[in-house]
């Protein structure tokens, strides 16, 4: 049995539910119909670029720094990969995109509790996602459902039932992690920047091309 | 609608730490990358930045808590942030492979990208890292044991051999590995490692603004240029320059740059360290080389300029003493302490030598003392000067500094001794403004030094009024004098002396002393003849309790001048007399009238029968002049009355004054009511 078997109680009965699924593991998983979900030429042009787990030639703490960012493949593959971070706690985290500098796309993630935020760098022009995680994560044995967006979230992480909403359009809508696993922290409203973290959004604005906060 | 203010100048920003377009300051130093973002609406409500906005305008001292400065200190210890405020404005972080490095390496980071230390070229050949085994030998971190040998082979062809051989020696044992490796370029890649140091050769100071270099590397580097630095470089730039070291050594983590020389060693094929027992000895030994580094370079300043790099670095990276320093600059300034005692001494000795001189030629007058006690506040300034930077730094420690306690405490001790054993209040007021300059840092000192300055200043005050009240009573009694003088002579063919002064009062033989006069009395009569007129006869007369003065004036200037100076000089007095004899309960007479302080007992006069006497309340009377007599009656009946006159009864006039003066006070019910 599979995971998605476990995700979804094993219930094979339904053929078109089960295509369903598969269809929600590709998304989820196979990088290469993550590629092929996107623009040809786009595709084309991730498909030219060195597939590697951090870039050689990368300076900084990975993941942290825009000089070192995380490979991977396309946005739905910034999607894959971010939803199947966890910290060392064994907490995953809500994120959103808050822009790029250069080609490089910044994030911005905070664990589901909102006890940590973080600012993360992904580059999403390489065939595949990288197999290594930055220093404090690694990746969760929980099926990586998506807990954020390649978009902006203007009251982020608070928005996040409406955001999931508007994917649906997107096709991605059903790859989403369970409202009911975020609620609890959004009903709540335990998530609030800590100071570092506004000062960070602050010198970052400043410099990402497609801030839109 | 702005969301930040200028920690310099106040004036509003768009961001926390971008330049102020107002005063084009940027926040560099920790500090002040600190309260900005305390002066930022990340940590301030929009009316408080219009506060701090406006203290920061009037130069005020900013009103907000130290526990929000330590608020934002502790979030700037963030790693990536500081990784981000490394970068500043430059878009790629080279080759570092440093994680975010802890706190001190802000300022350094922040300084390197936005200084503006001396930008003359100059190129570095010979320094310690020239001299490091990887760089004789022209080998790199992650070349094997074979290229070392070989490279060290080939090079003594044209270096000495024996260099050759022990820089070989000192890389192929893992042991001695590590003290080349420390004090080598880790973290960096050979590539990059190789770029520096022909940047450090073609332009030394050029290293200060590379960043995102790992922070060992960094501080090799920077202690190489260190090398370089000579009298030419300004005090200030030089004090920037050692901020950046300390900050830097401040912010080393060992655990790093293990990993660092591991990642080489994996690649070189030598044994990985296991602890990091090790780097620690090594690193122990790099700080001591720093320290010399730059004590090397303050040596190479004029001594100027070497106390005033000092005196800048301690006091900007303590905030002025509040907060400690780092280890480097603590070790600099103990060093310091130890190279500026034999200086320290001989100045301190002259400023005791010159404490004695002034507390010996104290007897002589201030004009003495004065100039001795300038002298004195060279020599303590220049003791002070000196001491500045361990001052702030025992300060920063929370520690005392004895020399200067001692010195305060002689120099105050003379500043008491001036005023209380001479009175000399200038001279001590200005060696208490001396001692609250000098030994700002010393807050015991400072604080007594306050006080000080407070009693001479309410002293001095007290002493001001007291000048300005003698000042003005004498003007006052001096105007009296003048108001109150008057001598003129009566009579045709034989004239008579008419005078009053603060002497007394004379006419002719008779002369009554100012407070002895009882009693005065005066008038005017005019005659006629078959209703013509034929003049008017002044008369003035006074006395005590025994004699009396007539005076018979015919010309009325006289009568009316000597009448003002008699008013001024006995009737005032005569005046409040009467009133304290009233308020005391005691019945003065006035003719038929008997006089108390809450009425006056008249006569009730009867066609037939004895007059009554009746007693009346102030309230029950009124008072009117007529035929040159002052009557007073009672209100309810008419013939209830006294009449006193003027010319001929005795204080007649200063009656009808203090009843007129008492009838003005809305609700008299008593005559000496007038001296409340």
């Amino acid at each position: 049995m599979g995971f998605f078997s476990k995700l979804f109680g094993g219930n094979e009965g339904d053929r078109a539910l089960r295509e369903a699924f598969e269809q929600i593991e590709r998304i989820l998983e196979d990088e290469q119909f993550q590629l092929d979900m996107i623009h040809p030429a786009m595709k084309a042009i991730i498909e030219s670029r060195p597939a590697y787990d951090q870039d050689p030639n990368g300076v900084g703490p990975f993941g942290f720094s825009e000089t070192n960012p995380i490979p991977v493949n396309g946005p739905i593959g910034q999607l894959a990969y971010l939803s199947k971070l966890e910290t060392a706690s064994g907490e995953r985290i809500l994120f959103h995109r808050i822009g790029s500098v250069d080609t490089i796309d910044v994030f911005e993630a905070v664990t589901f509790s909102g006890s940590e935020w973080f600012i993360l760098f992904l580059d999403f022009y390489h065939p595949r996602r990288s197999r290594i995680t930055p220093d404090g994560f690694r990746f969760t044995q929980e099926i990586g459902q998506f807990s954020g967006f390649h978009k902006f979230c203007p009251n982020f992480p608070y928005d996040f039932i409406e955001m999931k909403g508007s994917e649906g359009e997107s096709g991605l809508s059903l790859a989403y992690i369970a409202i009911s696993k975020v609620s609890d922290g959004i009903q709540s409203r335990v998530y609030d920047r800590p100071l570092a973290h506004k000062v960070k959004l602050d010198l970052l604005k400043s410099r990402v091309t497609s801030y839109l906060m | 609608m702005y969301n930040a203010i200028c920690f310099k100048c106040g004036a509003g920003k768009s961001g926390v730490l971008i330049q102020c377009e107002a005063c084009e300051a940027t926040p560099e130093a920790e500090s002040e990358l600190a309260l900005s973002l305390v002066l930022s609406e990340h940590m301030s409500l929009q009316k408080q930045l219009s506060t701090h906005s406006y203290e920061l305008r009037s130069h005020l001292k900013l009103s907000f808590l130290d526990a929000r400065l330590d608020e934002a200190r502790e979030a700037l210890k963030d790693p990536q942030l500081l990784a981000m405020l490394r970068a500043g404005s430059v878009k790629a972080m080279d080759d570092s492979q440093a994680q975010p490095a802890p706190k001190a390496d802000l300022p350094e980071s922040t300084s390197t990208s936005r200084s503006s230390h001396n930008a003359r070229k100059r190129s570095l050949h010979q320094s310690q890292l020239h001299t490091n085994p990887f760089a004789v030998l022209g080998v790199t971190t992650r070349d094997d044991r074979r290229r070392i040998v070989a490279q060290a082979e080939e090079k003594s062809f044209e270096l000495d051999d024996d260099v050759c051989q022990k820089a070989r020696s000192e890389l192929t044992n893992p042991r001695l590995r590590l003290a080349a490796e420390v004090s080598w370029l880790p973290g960096l890649s050979p590539r990059k490692a190789s770029q520096l140091m022909t940047m450090l050769a073609d332009d030394a100071m050029s290293i200060r603004k590379e960043s995102g270099l790992p922070s060992l590397a960094r501080l090799n580097l920077l202690a190489a240029a260190f090398e370089a630095v000579s009298d030419a470089d300004s005090s200030d730039d030089v004090a920037e320059f050692i901020q950046e070291m300390a900050n830097l050594v401040e912010g080393l983590s060992i655990e790093q740059i293990l990993r660092d020389i591991n990642e080489d060693r994996s690649v070189s094929g030598f044994p990985e360290i296991k602890g990091v027992e090790l780097v620690e000895v090594e690193l122990a030994e790099r700080k001591r080389t720093y320290r010399n580094t730059i004590k090397g370079a303050l040596n190479r300043l004029p001594s100027a300029s070497l106390v005033e790099a000092m005196t800048t670095a301690v006091d900007q990276i303590t905030l002025g003493g509040e907060v400690h320093a780092p280890e480097l600059i603590d070790d600099l300034v103990d060093s310091y302490t130890v190279e500026t005692q034999d200086f320290l001494n001989n100045e301190a000795a002259s400023v005791r030598k010159l404490i004695e001189s002034v507390r010996d030629s104290a007897k002589s007058g201030e004009n003495t003392v004065a100039p001795m006690v300038g002298k004195l506040v060279v020599v303590a300034s220049n003791w002070d000067q000196v001491a500045q930077p361990i001052q702030l730094s025992v300060k920063a420690r929370g520690i005392d500094h004895d020399p200067s306690n001692e010195i305060a405490n002689e120099i105050r001790s003379l500043a008491v001794d001036l005023f209380n054993d001479h009175g000399m209040l200038a001279q001590s007021q200005r060696l208490t403004e001396l001692i609250q300059e000098l030994f700002a840092e010393l807050p015991e000192v400072v604080e007594r030094a306050d006080d000080d300055a407070e009693t001479l200043a309410n002293i001095f005050d007290q002493q001001q009024q007291q000048t300005q009240a003698q000042a003005q009573a004498q003007a006052q009694e001096d105007e009296w004098v003048r108001d109150i003088t008057y001598r003129t002579e009566v009579g045709v063919l034989f004239k008579d002396v008419l005078s009053i002064s603060p002497d007394g009062v004379a006419w002719k033989s008779k002369h009554y002393d100012l407070g002895d006069v009882s009693r005065v009395r005066w008038g005017a009569v005019r005659h006629s003849i078959n209703g013509v007129p034929s003049g008017t006869t002044y008369t003035i007369a006074f006395g005590d309790s025994r004699t009396e003065a007539v005076v018979e004036l015919k010309k009325e200037p006289i009568y009316s001048t000597f009448l003002e100076k008699l008013w001024k000089a006995v009737v005032v007095r005569m005046l409040t007399e009467l009133f304290e004899k009233l308020k005391a309960g005691k019945e003065i007479r006035f003719g038929e009238a008997l006089l108390r302080d809450d009425g006056i007992t008249l006569i009730k006069h009867k066609f037939l029968g004895a007059n009554e006497k009746v007693r009346c309340s102030w309230g029950d009377v009124h008072v009117w002049s007529s035929g040159g007599s002052f009557y007073i009656g009672s209100k309810e009946d008419k013939k209830t009355y006294v009449d006193l006159s003027y010319i001929n009864d005795e204080n007649t006039h200063v009656l009808e004054s203090a009843i007129s003066m008492a009838f003005k006070k809305s609700g008299m019910r008593r005559l000496s009511d007038m001296l409340q």
